[in-house]
C-alpha cells in the first residue's frame, strides 16, 4: 500500500479537514513510518486464521466459535443502526447477497 | 492524595466541586450540579452520553452537545446510587495518550505539572491521583486507562471487552472500546466495575458469561502460582525506574511463591501496525457521523460536513485522513483482512500461553514521568503502546496496580493480564499486592 504526499493532500481535501501543509507533512511522515512496518505485518503467516471481519458479524467479536450465535443476514441488516462498524457489516453484507 | 469512596462519603457535593473548581490542573469539562442524593461520587470521562450537562469528547465540533438520552454506563451508575460530579478533560475522541489533544487544553500530572497524565483519560486520572475525586471513569481503546493510571500512580481496569456496554459511549476504534475505572483504591475499582458490567442488547457487542463476578477465590500464597513474562514486552526499552521497579515486582512475586515463565508472543512486535490498520480505519469510519446533522456544532448555513468539519482538533483530523486512506486504497480490503487475521492469531497466542500460566505480568508504560515538553504524537512515542494495545487487540481484561506508595514521584505502574472473563482473577492477585508490593 503505496501512498504519495498528494494522496495525503487530497484525502484531507476530500475530507474537508482543512489541514495546514505542516499537518500534511506531518501525515505523511506516519505513513511513511507506516507503510515501512506493515511489510512485516503482511509477511506474518496466517494459515488458518479467519480474519476477524467474520466474527464481527456475530454478537461478540471475541467470542469462540461455541459461544456464537448463527450468522444471520436478515439478523445482521435487522440490527444495522445500533452497529458502530456498520461500514463493514455492509460491505459483508452486500458480498453475500 | 489517595482518597477513597469512603473518605468523600462524609462530604457534600458542593464541597467536591469546590475542590474541583479550586485545582488549575484543567481536569474538568464540565460541573454536574443536580445532586442526586447520595454519597458514592464519581467523575465521568466526557465521553459518555448522558442528558445532564454536554458530552462534548473533548471537541469542538461537540462543545455544546447535550444527550438526548443517558448511555448505558452513566444509566448504571445512576441506577447503582453513584453521583457523577463532573465530566473530565480527555484526549479529543479518545485519540491520544497525553491529555494535549485536547479541544479544552493539557491537563497536568497529579505529580508534577510539567508533565503528561497520559491519556487519553488524562483528567480521570489526575482528578483521583490528586484527591479530588476518589474514582471516575475511563475508556480504553489502546491504553487509555492503563497508560494514565501508571503515570499518576494509581488502579486502572480494563475490563474483558463485552463486559461493559458501549452503548451511548462515543466511539473510536469500536472493536478495541472498553469502558473501565480508575480509582485510588482496588475495592472501590471493584465495586464500581461491577456496577457497570452487565449484559446489554442495545449493544450488540455486550456479552457477560452466565455466572460471571468479578468475586473471584481469594488467594493466600503464590504457591504453584505460574505468571508468564512475555520476551517481546521485556525487549522494549524502559527507563531505569520502570526497568527497576519492574525487577522488583518479578522478585517480590517469586518470593511469595509464584514461578517466574517466559514466553514469547511474536506478533507481539506488530501490535501498533495492527492497531493503526484496524483502529485508525474504524476511527475514520465512526468519526463520519459527525456532519454537522445528526450530531456535531451546526452552522447557520445549514451546509452539512463541509463548514463543520475543520472542527476537529489537529491529531484527531491526522488520524481521520491516515485511517481513510487506509480504507480507499487500492489494496485496503487486503491489509484490512490480513491485519484481522494477524489480530487471530495474536488471540491464539495468548490463549496458548494462558493453558499453562494463570497470569502474564508487564510494565504498563515504558516510561514513569513524560515531560510536556515531548512530542507525544509520534510513530516513536507510540511504539511504546505494544504493551497496551494487545489486550485491546485480543479483548482481554488487564489491571494496572500502583508499584509504588500512592503519591510518590515517578511513578511505575504493573499490568495483571489473564484471559477474558478472568477479570475476578485479576482482582484477587491485586488484593493479594496491595499494600505489600506497592507498601
Amino acid at each position: 500500500m503505496e501512498f504519495t504526499r498528494e494522496n495525503v493532500k487530497e484525502m484531507a481535501e476530500t475530507m474537508h479537514l482543512a489541514l495546514s501543509e505542516t499537518e500534511i507533512d506531518e501525515v505523511f511522515a506516519k505513513v511513511v513510518d507506516f507503510s515501512g512496518n506493515m511489510e512485516l505485518m503482511m509477511a506474518e503467516d496466517v494459515t488458518g486464521y479467519e480474519p476477524f471481519i467474520m466474527s464481527t458479524l456475530n454478537k461478540n467479536i471475541f467470542q469462540t466459535e461455541s459461544e456464537q450465535e448463527e450468522y444471520d443476514v436478515e439478523h445482521l441488516k435487522s440490527t444495522l443502526n445500533d452497529f458502530d462498524g456498520e461500514y463493514f457489516v455492509i460491505k459483508k453484507v452486500m458480498e453475500d447477497e | 492524595m489517595n482518597k477513597t469512596l469512603q473518605d468523600f462519603s462524609k462530604i457534600s457535593k458542593q464541597e467536591i466541586i469546590d475542590g474541583l473548581k479550586a485545582d488549575k490542573g484543567n481536569a474538568v469539562v464540565n460541573y454536574i450540579e443536580e445532586d442526586f442524593g447520595t454519597n458514592l461520587y464519581i467523575g465521568l470521562k466526557d465521553i459518555h452520553m448522558q442528558t445532564l450537562v454536554p458530552t462534548t469528547s473533548a471537541s469542538h465540533i461537540l462543545e455544546n452537545q447535550i444527550g438526548s438520552y443517558n448511555s448505558e454506563v452513566v444509566s448504571r451508575l445512576l441506577a447503582a446510587g453513584f453521583n457523577p460530579v463532573a465530566t473530565l478533560n480527555m484526549d479529543e475522541f479518545a485519540m491520544g495518550g497525553s491529555n494535549k489533544n485536547s479541544y479544552f487544553g493539557s491537563v497536568d500530572n497529579a505529580l508534577d505539572p510539567d508533565n503528561i497524565p497520559g491519556g487519553s483519560s488524562g483528567g480521570s486520572a489526575y482528578a483521583v491521583a490528586k484527591g479530588l475525586l476518589p474514582a471516575a471513569t475511563g475508556t480504553d481503546t489502546g491504553g487509555s486507562i492503563r497508560q494514565p493510571a501508571s503515570l499518576n500512580g494509581i488502579y486502572g481496569y480494563k475490563p474483558t471487552y463485552g463486559l461493559i456496554s458501549r452503548y451511548g459511549t462515543i466511539g473510536f476504534g469500536s472493536s478495541f472500546d472498553t469502558m473501565g475505572v480508575l480509582a485510588n483504591d482496588l475495592d472501590d475499582a471493584k465495586l464500581i466495575s461491577a456496577a457497570m458490567i452487565g449484559e446489554d442488547p442495545k449493544d450488540n457487542t455486550s456479552y457477560v458469561p452466565a455466572g460471571f463476578s468479578l468475586d473471584a477465590e481469594a488467594i493466600n500464597d503464590l504457591n504453584g502460582k505460574r505468571i508468564a513474562i512475555i520476551k517481546e514486552f521485556s525487549e522494549l526499552e524502559c527507563d531505569d525506574e520502570t526497568n527497576s521497579e519492574y525487577k522488583r515486582a518479578i522478585e517480590w512475586f517469586i518470593s511469595k511463591g509464584a514461578k517466574i515463565v517466559e514466553h514469547s508472543i511474536p506478533t507481539v512486535k506488530l501490535a501498533l501496525e495492527l492497531y493503526i490498520a484496524i483502529a485508525y480505519a474504524e476511527g475514520a469510519s465512526n468519526l463520519n457521523r459527525f456532519d454537522g446533522i445528526r450530531y456535531g456544532t451546526q452552522t447557520d448555513d445549514h451546509v452539512p460536513f463541509i463548514t463543520t468539519r475543520h472542527l476537529f482538533g489537529s491529531e484527531v483530523k491526522k488520524r481521520i485522513v491516515l485511517g481513510s486512506l487506509l480504507l480507499s486504497g487500492e489494496k485496503s480490503s487486503e491489509v484490512f483482512e490480513h491485519a484481522q487475521k494477524v489480530r487471530q492469531k495474536m488471540k491464539a497466542q495468548f490463549v496458548e500461553v494462558y493453558k499453562t500460566c494463570d497470569y502474564i505480568i508487564a510494565p504498563s508504560n515504558s516510561m514513569s514521568t513524560i515531560g510536556k515538553s515531548q512530542d507525544t504524537n509520534s510513530y516513536k512515542f507510540y511504539s511504546s503502546d505494544i504493551l497496551l494495545i494487545p489486550a485491546n487487540l485480543t479483548g482481554m481484561p488487564s489491571l494496572t496496580i500502583p508499584l509504588k506508595p500512592a503519591g510518590s514521584s515517578n511513578p511505575v505502574g504493573l499490568q495483571l493480564m489473564a484471559n477474558r472473563f478472568e477479570d475476578g482473577k485479576l482482582f484477587s492477585l491485586a488484593k493479594f499486592a496491595e499494600g505489600k508490593i506497592n507498601g
